[in-house]
């Protein structure tokens, strides 16, 4: 009987896998394979150290994408608040067990790779501002303080944390990220004009007290490279060096000088991009940026079509943080933003933040799969928006 | 109040925005990298070729020097180095050690080698363990190559001075770095010219280095080689040095300290010039030791000096000419107005001394130059004034800058300005008579005295020294404008019959040294002009006589001449230091070397 029930229940878990979204799950392939070329390159021509690596990742990754795609989404409706105090109590460890890297925690060391909750709490973020908006009958903000105060605490918590590491970067993806999707849910416009009017006053502040050196450099050799070309200045000059040269067609698989004599230094994690662009052009960076928008559009695609608010705002809430990824790290390593240490998702080499993505791709995937399930709200046990 | 549709439209209209904003984004990215990646793609190829590609520079074979009949005075000699990669080499300690146990290399080799190393650090250029390997070391590496990785043995160029000391100062020599620096960029294996024709047309000899380009990592390690452009070698150059009359000339004036040389009359071209003592340039070619430096650069007589072109030296009588011309361009006096001289002429309360205590009696203008009468020239000089004698001066050439190899002279043509302008003080009329024979503040180069004759003696024709038959890219090749100077050819004419009768004539101071050979006269002028001053103490008690005072008190002896008479074909300047009388030991020598120009250039043979 319950050998039959368990059967019964595998079956059903097997049957969803023909439903889940396929087109997502094949552009991340996608993706990831221009990235697993690149990693090859980076090696010199090899595997090795990366590209062999980040493949055994991708292969776990997939089975995390279809895990997550297929378990019921009521499943991660009501667990969003575990997961994300799970995540949030990883990034206390880090800050007392952490793997120091370019200057600051980051890390947890757990054997078979390294543990980076910053980019777990992104996603963990996502599902519990989800969660709690799909329960609240109305999204009017400035009608209830409750409305307005949760949220920003949930957010305000591992940010903080994650400034302290400290990775600025990081850091404001969180904040981004998730005022990006407040506006998404309704967070009125009057929100972000008093925000930027407390930005501007408050800006000069954190600059003197918060900022650590390193950053404020980061500030200066973004608006002036050339002030320190061999110092804080390298890394940008010699990111948009590599991403010029390659021109139209870029210099060849395995031939791009920038990266192989090492003038390009983090090639294979935050700087791929400019890999891609020294070898394959401007053809191979936009054929990637194209691949981008489709999965991000699609993703909002989703969001609007699904029923309830929760996969809604899941899907929406994972679009948005793959933008920010997409645009912060591009952004960056052309030149147009300070350098702040962002990977590029699916291509960077390092296992976390491909994880992470993918846990966030299918979730998208399982908000697709469950499009037309109604959840009920907890509070008022009302169906429907 | 809650309306699920309402709620729904909004979010709709929120997802709206966002997805225009990320549109604009994404725009905002594409614009981006079309900015770098298409518009300004070249500039920064540009950029990444300039981060990878290093030049190592290889010096070309430097060109040859001839002299006026061919034949080659400097050579370029290979010789065996034993040279290592640094960039190829793991354990550059063991090498050296190992080559140290396979040939005998010398401390002092290793030494330069490290201090190399230190230098040339991450300039990918191969740098020589020793110099100079014999066959059987050469062999020996070669056979234990396999074991020594980065080692290569490599021909380098040495420069060869074929006749040594004979041609020391014109040729001047190179260093022997093996490397120099070229606009940041290190060329190995470079001779650079450092003094006298290899310095001056250093440009012309260096020819173009070869260019290798490789390539280097971000740490500036070599990778590879990318491309490689072969040097191309120097101009060969050709002097206007005859090599036989320049051997000559050394033997005849070698036993002296001084200079000589000869110049064709016709057009400046140097036919030979000697400066003495000299020294072996082929030493430069060598790594020269410390002691050997020390040894030439401390020597009393100063064996680096160019003498004929750079040696300074009070003309006396032999400035007499250009007073003389003076005093006839300026109407100062005729040719036959005369001059008492009984042996000294009185300015103010001070005597100027005649040579001849006795006195030359009346003396006319040829008669004064012929017997060289102080107080002939003491009078029309103060006639003329400073002034006057400087600018003819100048016009003879004093003073003149023809080209970098034979510089801008140092040599003092005082006037009141110059003293002015050097000891703030005005001009006395006692210095206008020590410039008239030649002495006081004027100082010239045996080159500007040989000018200066030829200036004289060739119808009014300009002379400019020349020592380069010719240059690749020069227009010289088609024959100069002849300029003419603005003395009247009959006052020049006065002056070169006067220093015809200076050897010609019974009386003239350099009788002993004519050539008695009607095809063939010598004319001239001797100098003898004082290096220290004699006191009146001195001259009541008697002047010392040169063989009695110590060497560096002595007179320089002076001979400017040329020949034949009519037509001058070669001009001749010989200084001689403290040697006493220009006509005892200056004019004989100046004869002979007048009459060996004849013998080499045209083979005629002149009766003594």
């Amino acid at each position: 009987m319950l050998l039959n029930n368990i059967s019964k229940l595998i079956s059903v878990q097997m049957n969803r896998l023909f439903y889940i979204n396929y087109i997502l799950l094949i552009l991340s392939i996608i993706i990831f394979s221009i990235g697993l070329i690149l990693l090859y390159s980076a090696g010199g021509g090899s595997m090795e150290p990366w590209g062999s690596k980040q493949l055994i990742r991708f292969i776990i990754s997939i089975g995390v994408f279809l895990s997550v795609s297929i378990i019921n989404i009521r499943f991660w409706l009501g667990s969003s608040y575990y997961i994300y105090a799970f995540s949030l109590f990883l990034l206390f460890l880090v800050n007392f067990y952490g793997n120091t890297g370019m200057g600051s925690q980051r890390w947890l060391n757990l054997g078979l790779f390294n543990l980076q909750p910053s980019e777990l709490i992104k996603f963990s973020l996502v599902l519990v501002l989800a969660r709690y908006f799909h329960n609240e009958k109305d999204l009017n903000f400035w009608n209830n303080c409750k409305n307005f105060t949760y949220p920003l605490v949930l957010i305000s918590i591992p940010a903080y944390i994650i400034f302290q590491q400290p990775d600025l970067g990081s850091s404001l993806i969180v904040i981004i990220g998730s005022v990006t999707i407040l506006f998404v849910i309704g967070l009125s416009l009057w929100f972000f004009i008093g925000s930027a009017i407390l930005i501007s006053i408050l800006a000069p502040i954190a600059w003197i007290y918060l900022l650590y050196d390193y950053q404020k450099n980061r500030i200066f050799t973004f608006l002036d490279p050339l002030r320190d070309p061999l110092g804080s200045g390298y890394h940008i000059i010699q990111s948009k060096i590599a991403l010029g040269s390659g021109g139209l067609f870029g210099k060849g698989f395995l031939q791009g000088t920038q990266s192989h004599l090492n003038f390009l230094p983090e090639m294979q994690t935050d700087f791929i991009f400019t890999l891609l662009a020294e070898e394959f052009g401007i053809l191979g960076t936009l054929i990637l940026l194209f691949l981008f928008f489709i999965i991000i559009f699609y993703s909002l695609v989703i969001g609007l079509i699904c029923k309830s608010r929760f996969a809604c705002f899941v899907s929406i809430g994972v679009s948005i943080n793959i933008f920010y990824y997409v645009f912060i790290n591009t952004a960056m390593v052309s030149g147009l933003i300070p350098i702040v240490g962002v990977p590029l998702p699916l291509v960077s080499y390092g296992g976390t933040s491909m994880m992470c993505v993918m846990f966030g791709l299918g979730l998208v995937s399982n908000s697709y799969l469950f499009r037309n399930e109604v959840l009920p709200r907890y509070k008022d046990g009302l169906l429907g928006w | 109040m809650y309306n699920a549709k309402k709620i729904k439209n909004k979010i709709i209209r929120r997802v709206v925005i966002l997805g225009s904003f990320k549109l604009l984004i994404f725009s905002v990215i594409i614009s981006r990298l079309y900015k770098l990646q298409v518009i300004d793609r070249q500039k920064y190829k540009t950029l990444a070729n300039k981060n990878r590609i290093d030049l190592v520079l290889h010096a070309a074979t430097r060109g040859k020097v001839m002299d006026s009949e061919g034949g080659i005075i400097a050579d370029n000699r290979k010789i065996f180095t034993v040279n290592l990669n640094p960039h190829l080499i793991k354990d550059i300690d063991l090498t050296v050690n190992t080559l140290k146990n396979l040939i005998n290399i010398s401390d002092k080799d290793t030494k330069i080698f490290y201090s190399k190393l230190k230098e040339l650090e991450k300039s990918h250029i191969s740098i020589p363990l020793k110099r100079y390997l014999s066959w059987n070391e050469v062999s020996i590496i070669s056979v234990n190559k396999p074991k020594l990785v980065g080692v290569n043995i490599e021909f380098y160029s040495i420069r060869e001075y074929r006749r040594g000391s004979y041609y020391a100062h014109i040729l001047g020599y190179t260093s022997n770095h093996f490397d120099s620096f070229n606009k940041d960029k290190i060329i190995s294996n470079d001779l650079a010219g450092i003094s006298g024709i290899e310095k001056i047309y250093d440009s012309y000899l260096r020819g173009v280095p070869g260019i290798e380009q490789i390539e280097v990592n971000a740490q500036g390690n070599y990778v590879r080689r990318l491309d490689i452009e072969k040097s191309k070698t120097g101009y060969n150059l050709q002097v206007t040095i005859n090599s036989k009359l320049q051997d000559f000339t050394h033997k005849k004036i070698s036993s002296n300290i001084g200079a000589a040389l000869i110049i064709d009359a016709s057009n400046g071209d140097l036919l030979s010039s000697v400066s003495s003592p000299s020294y072996d340039p082929n030493i430069f070619s060598k790594t020269l030791s410390n002691s050997d430096w020390q040894k030439i650069i401390s020597s009393e007589n100063a064996p680096l000096i160019n003498r004929p072109i750079k040696g300074l030296y009070p003309p006396g009588s032999t400035f007499k000419p250009v007073v003389a011309l003076a005093a006839l361009k300026y109407g100062v006096i005729k040719k036959t107005d005369k001059i008492f001289c009984n042996g000294f002429y009185t300015l103010g309360d001070r005597d100027f001394h005649c040579w001849n205590k006795a006195g030359h009696g009346n003396v006319n203008i040829t008669d004064a130059m012929a017997e060289s009468c102080d107080v002939y020239f003491y009078e029309i000089a103060l006639k003329l004034g400073i002034e006057r004698i400087a600018e003819t001066a100048n016009l003879l050439g004093f003073g003149s800058y023809y080209d970098d190899f034979f510089g801008i002279p140092k040599s003092i043509v005082p006037n009141k300005k110059w003293k002015n302008d050097k000891y703030n003080e005005k001009w006395q009329k006692g210095e206008t008579l020590n410039v008239g024979i030649g002495q006081g503040f004027l100082l010239s180069t045996p080159l500007e005295l040989a000018i200066m004759t030829a200036n004289l003696i060739n119808g009014g024709k300009i002379i400019r020294p020349n020592i380069i038959k010719s240059l690749p890219d020069s227009t010289k090749t088609a024959s100069p404008k002849v300029i003419y100077n603005n003395f009247k050819i009959e006052h020049l004419n006065i002056i070169k019959d006067a220093m015809f009768k200076v050897v010609n004539s019974s009386k003239g101071t350099a009788r002993k040294s004519t050539s008695n050979d009607e095809e063939y006269p010598i004319s001239g002028k001797t100098g003898t002009s004082q290096v220290r001053e004699i006191s009146m103490a001195e001259r009541a008690t008697g002047i010392i006589k040169n063989k009695d005072l110590p060497l560096n008190k002595r007179d320089h002896a002076l001979f400017i001449g040329f020949a034949p008479f009519n037509k001058p074909k070669y001009i001749t300047a010989v200084v001689l230091e403290h040697a006493g009388g220009g006509s005892a030991s200056a004019a004989p020598i100046g004869r002979d070397l007048l009459i060996a120009s004849r013998k080499i250039i045209e083979g005629i043979d002149t009766n003594l």
